[in-house]
């Protein structure tokens, strides 16, 4: 159910700016809120989104988010290239 | 025959967000012999009404997934994305219609969803605005989930698209589909810009060849060689179960890097001639 917590959080940075100017201002204000492991906590605390996506977090619920992250799309897309072949969808 | 014309075509984002980063020719190549040849068959028959299919993209289904959701409210908006180039608008539908393929299918066995609440994303405003269906045509949106596993079966697509196909063989208005997804991509994935255009020229040529059937016989789970976004076919599973039998026309394809994504436009009720490949041999 954890992976689901990780991507419920994902939807609603998605949905709401309010949300995202407190995660990136004060994560842990925001992380509190959804029932996490330490695991998907510190990934989505230091922006791992190599680590979310072998977590197995959707892919198009984690590419609208490294825009939170401060991710471009160019340095998404090269930190994901470790995981090459490791997942089917 | 109330259904007048069936269009299946891509929706990558890009070609409304960044259009500018894909080749020239690719840009002739989809936008004019495409989309723009797609819309004015399309508004050359005066349609009463659109039914869209199309995948879903975390648009509308998260808390509660459904395999099918038709949209029966007044109206709907669209696109989303605030990024997407286009701007939102109120978009009219046609409930009526919706309200009575709603009833067939629950009446045929096939329990689909309902909403008057769904919104339209680039699964929708690509074709609606490329194709230049005019704003004042009201639509059916039916989305599918493509996205969140376990998806339905393609089988589960023809079932549903042949009971709208038959309920809208029997109204009275001049309806067309359109299906909106796919080819080849792997979107948001390591893989992404990866394409397959043997797969996709196999869908193409299947279609061309009047093998509507071939939709339905795909692998039912995990295009490795196609990618999850080839998983999105199932909207032109429902569309081709529903529209007339007969021999598509391909007006576009090209696998395009910009967009990531193996994109066509497709006239399903055509003769039968792959044009995109007559332009290549005669450029």
């Amino acid at each position: 159910m954890s992976l689901h917590s990780v991507e419920r959080l994902l939807y609603d940075l998605n949905r709401d700016p309010a949300k995202v100017a407190t995660f990136q201002a004060a994560p842990d204000e925001v992380l509190e809120n959804y029932e996490l492991t330490v695991e998907e906590r510190a990934a989505l605390r230091t922006h791992d989104v190599l680590a979310l996506y072998r977590q197995g977090v959707h892919p198009l619920l984690l590419a609208p988010a490294s825009r939170f992250f401060r991710i471009d799309q160019a340095d998404f897309r090269a930190a994901l290239l470790p995981a090459l072949g490791e997942r089917v969808r | 025959m109330s259904v007048v014309g069936s269009f299946a075509v891509s929706h990558a984002p890009g070609m409304l967000a960044w259009p500018e980063r894909a080749e020239p020719g690719e840009r002739q190549r989809l936008f004019v012999d495409g989309y723009e040849q797609a819309g004015a068959r399309l508004r050359e028959l005066s349609p009463d009404v659109v039914v869209l299919v199309t995948g879903e993209h975390f648009a509308n289904f998260f808390s509660v997934v459904p395999a099918f959701c038709i949209h029966v409210g007044e109206h709907t908006e669209g696109p989303i994305e605030p990024w997407l180039g286009v701007p939102r608008r109120r978009i009219p539908t046609h409930a009526a219609l919706a309200d009575r393929l709603l009833r067939a299918a629950l009446d045929s066995g096939r329990d689909v969803a309902f909403s008057h609440e769904l919104l339209l994303d680039h699964g929708s405003m690509v074709p609606l605005h490329l194709m230049g269906v005019p704003a004042e045509t009201p639509i059916v949106p039916v989305i599918v989930n493509t996205l969140i596993d376990p998806l339905p079966s393609l089988d589960s697509c023809r079932r549903l698209g042949e009971v709208l196909g038959a309920e809208l063989a029997a109204s009275d208005l001049r309806v067309a589909l359109i299906a909106a997804g796919g080819l080849s991509h792997w979107p948001g994935m390591a893989e992404a810009g990866k394409m397959s255009p043997e797969w996709d020229n196999a869908v193409l040529d299947a279609l061309v060849a009047g093998q509507r059937h071939a939709l339905w016989a795909l692998p039912s789970a995990g295009y490795a060689d196609a990618g999850p976004g080839a998983e999105e076919i199932r909207a032109w599973a429902v569309v081709g179960a529903a529209a007339p039998e007969g021999r598509a026309d391909v007006l576009a394809y090209a696998a395009v890097d910009a967009w990531v994504t193996g994109c066509a436009v497709v006239d399903l009720q055509g003769t039968g001639r792959r044009h995109d490949q007559v332009a290549v041999e005669t450029a």
